[in-house]
């Protein structure tokens, strides 16, 4: 099985190969002939990394511990759902993952391209091949996932405990289908370039893909943060950890573009800026995977270290040379018909928000490698740590908060006086009374003050914004609010989408603000029986138990909660202490509310019976989750394709390159 | 496990060749390399939908309006006209 898995991905690197050759060779000597060849190539490619794929995953399953990668990730006691999981847990897996995502958007990408820009189907084949002959080298020569273990053990070692864990099994691939889905709007775009067809249709066709994309690592980002909230037991969600900041510099980039796109499709603006982004995006995700498996910075998101960052630093420094020379050769043609009118219109908005993602972007990227800047320079490694990060992405962070408020108010081209009196004064009066609000409530830290009141502010102008549509489409069409609102939403489904979404955000930035500034703490050790006060809320501690199986040794902080001298309810917290290693894993106590978090983690014990707690009060963390899911709603509805036919038809061009048996 | 590789190798040859050889049969009968725009017909579509709504919420100046409209109508006839002629 092992010969047939090597065979597969070698053969799919000859076929990725060939693809890449035939799709240059096809688009140059204009010979479609080739370039459908090229694709049926991508087609094996993706078959048989299906197969690959397909028989690592009976090997997890079948716990086949003649395979290396088996014995690496998976172990008898494990359960069978994380033996499935184990795929994408090591490296090997993982850039097989990385390669069967690519085959699959690949597959969906080519029949597209081909019904409605055949024009840029050679260039789109040959990035795409190219990229997948890139991770098909590394899994064939660098990482390959069929090694066999010359003395199969009759046990394997199985996945680092941490990992065993629902949240971490979803983040990762959740993470890859996003940094993977890059790789097609810019396979669009590099197309679109090479082929002189410039126009801002390759970038419309990119901004589907990069809306999915943007999605999937949002998603990605927030399981993560979930993960990182209930497993690590340190009480916080985001530690601008390297793996953590790899994931959110392509979605910064990426929300960059979502706005700078919709300029240029309503004022022909911004196209030079907006393939920039598309390429930054691609190339930020290539150093996400970089970072991620490399193992050059130290996070508690990589699990893996290993040589690969040389050949992914390589491969990142040619494909974006090349990229960037191409964007080169255009940028003239490329230039925009049309400049700013005006400081006071959507678009200054919207390119202020974008220089301000960038800034963010920028200030990120180089607290993640300042430790290997400083070590070049300096000789010694130097950690720039939270502090840092807070200090920069907090106040661009406000400044954007403001910004998606100020945008959807805006007209494009100018603002008159009378319109900005119109649109301003509602929301703003809400912000104004909601600060007001907080400060008569007792609320005395100004940037949180601050933070809500924009977030009173942005919330006003969603909801005028929802208000007037509906008002207008009623006095228009006479239907009822519902029927008015669902046919607003239907008919502008990328606006209302987005708004849905700022909505998310809002309540994410809420979820923020509330758990960073007025987290209460507290670390103590109690005897059984003894009550400790946190927050508004009493922990009592009735004792530990001990309890043994699967290889693990469980200690167990028997815990109950009151508020008000009301019984809340039992908190325990337990530690896992993994009798065959040294790892132990925190299982925290958690009572969540719209209001605030208890948490609760068991930090140590004494033979006496004493426990060392770490009690925290978290406000309105559940808000944050809440934001995902208000997020993914709004992504959902400005997703789903547009069925109306177009008002001038579209006409399928006779005997352009054929997806004929694709 | 050779004759399973042989004939994936060979089923593989033979899918990715197909069209070569089918191209050769037909003496090299190619097509137009031009193609639509359907993406840039729904956005100027979009965008006149959006500007409808800007224009009946009181967002949009009446001038403001005028303008912007016929620029997208301008662009969708374009869109229009470049679909239409990859047709030909």
């Amino acid at each position: 099985m092992a010969d047939l898995g090597r065979f597969s991905l070698l053969a799919a690197l000859v076929l990725a190969l060939y693809a890449l050759a035939a799709a240059a060779l096809g688009g140059r000597g204009r010979r479609p002939e080739l370039v459908t060849s090229a694709a049926r190539a991508l087609v094996a490619v993706a078959a048989l990394e299906a197969l690959a794929a397909g028989m690592l995953i009976v090997a997890l399953v079948r716990r086949d511990y003649t395979f290396a990668y088996v014995v690496a990730h998976v172990r008898d006691a494990q359960a069978l759902g994380y033996d499935l999981t184990a795929f994408w847990s090591g490296m090997e897996g993982s850039l097989l993952l990385w390669a069967l995502i690519l085959s699959g958007y690949t597959l969906v990408a080519v029949r597209s391209v081909a019904r409605t820009r055949p024009l840029l189907l050679p260039g789109v084949v040959g990035v795409c091949a190219g990229v997948a002959a890139f991770f098909l080298f590394m899994l064939t020569a660098v990482t390959p996932p069929f090694v066999t273990a010359p003395f199969p053990p009759a046990d394997g070692q199985g996945m680092n405990p941490l990992l065993l864990n629902p949240w971490m099994a979803i983040h990762p691939p959740t993470l890859y289908l996003g940094f993977v889905g890059l790789t097609i709007p810019f396979a669009v775009v590099v197309a679109s370039l090479l082929t002189g067809a410039a126009d801002e249709g390759g970038v419309l066709l990119a901004r589907r893909w990069m809306l999915w994309a943007w999605y999937c690592l949002s998603m990605g980002l927030m399981f993560g943060a979930k993960w990182s909230y209930v497993v690590l037991g340190w009480g916080g969600y985001w530690a601008w950890d390297p793996v953590e900041n790899a994931a959110l510099m392509p979605w910064l980039v990426s929300t960059a573009f979502l706005h700078s796109v919709l300029i240029q499709e309503r004022r022909a603006m911004l196209q030079q800026w907006t393939v920039v982004l598309v390429v930054l995006a691609f190339g930020l995700s290539i150093f996400g995977t970089f970072l991620t498996r490399s193992g050059v910075l130290s996070s508690v998101h990589s699990f893996t270290q290993s040589p690969l960052g040389g050949y992914f630093l390589g491969f990142l420094a040619l494909s974006m040379v090349a990229a960037f020379a191409l964007v080169a050769w255009r940028w003239e043609a490329l230039r925009s018909e049309h400049t700013l009118e005006s400081a006071l219109s959507r678009e200054s908005a919207f390119l202020l928000n974008n220089v301000v993602f960038l800034a963010v972007a920028f200030a990120v990227f180089l607290g993640t490698v300042f430790p290997v800047l400083s070590e070049v320079v300096t000789g010694r490694r130097m950690n720039v740590g939270p502090p840092f990060f807070d200090h920069v992405v907090t106040p661009l962070g406000v400044v954007l908060l403001l910004l998606m408020g100020v945008g959807p108010l805006l007209p494009w081209r100018r603002a008159s006086a009378a319109s900005l009196r119109t649109n301003f004064l509602a929301p703003g009066a809400v912000g104004i009374l909601l600060a007001l609000g907080l400060l008569v409530a007792g609320m005395r830290a100004p940037g949180a003050v601050l933070a809500f009141a924009l977030c009173g502010f942005v919330a006003g102008t969603v909801i005028l914004e929802f208000v007037r549509g509906v008002r207008v489409r009623r006095a228009h069409q006479g239907d009822g609010p519902v029927r008015a609102l669902a046919a607003l939403v239907l008919q502008h489904r990328r606006r209302y989408g987005g708004y849905i979404v700022h909505l998310g955000i809002l309540l994410l930035f809420c979820g923020v603000t509330g758990s960073s500034v007025f987290s209460t703490q507290r670390l103590v050790t109690l005897r059984a029986g003894e009550a400790v006060d946190v927050g508004e809320y009493r922990v009592r501690y009735d004792g530990l138990r001990q309890s043994t199986g699967s290889g693990a040794l469980v200690i167990t902080a028997a815990l109950r909660a009151f508020s008000g001298g009301r019984d809340l309810g039992p908190l325990d917290a337990r530690r896992t202490l993994f009798l065959t290693g040294e790892d132990s894993t925190t299982e925290i106590g958690l009572r969540s509310t719209p209001r605030d978090d208890l948490y609760v983690t068991l930090v140590g014990w004494t033979a006496g019976g004493d426990a060392t707690l770490r009690l925290l009060v978290n406000p309105l963390v559940l808000w944050i989750w809440a934001g995902g899911l208000v997020l993914t709603a709004g992504a959902a509805i400005a997703m789903v394709p547009d069925r109306r036919p177009a008002r001038v038809r579209e006409i399928a061009p006779a005997g352009a390159w054929s997806p004929g048996g694709l | 496990m050779g004759v399973v590789m042989a004939l994936l190798a060979a089923a593989a040859a033979a899918w990715v060749l197909a069209p070569l050889h089918a191209a050769a049969l037909s003496a090299g009968g190619s097509g137009s390399r031009a193609g639509g725009q359907p993406e840039r017909l729904r956005a100027a579509g979009d965008a006149l939908r959006d500007l409808e709504l800007d224009h009946a919420t009181g967002k949009v100046s009446e001038d403001d309006y005028r303008l912007l409209r016929a620029a997208y109508e301008r662009r969708e006839a374009e869109a229009g006209r470049a679909s239409r002629g990859s047709s030909v």
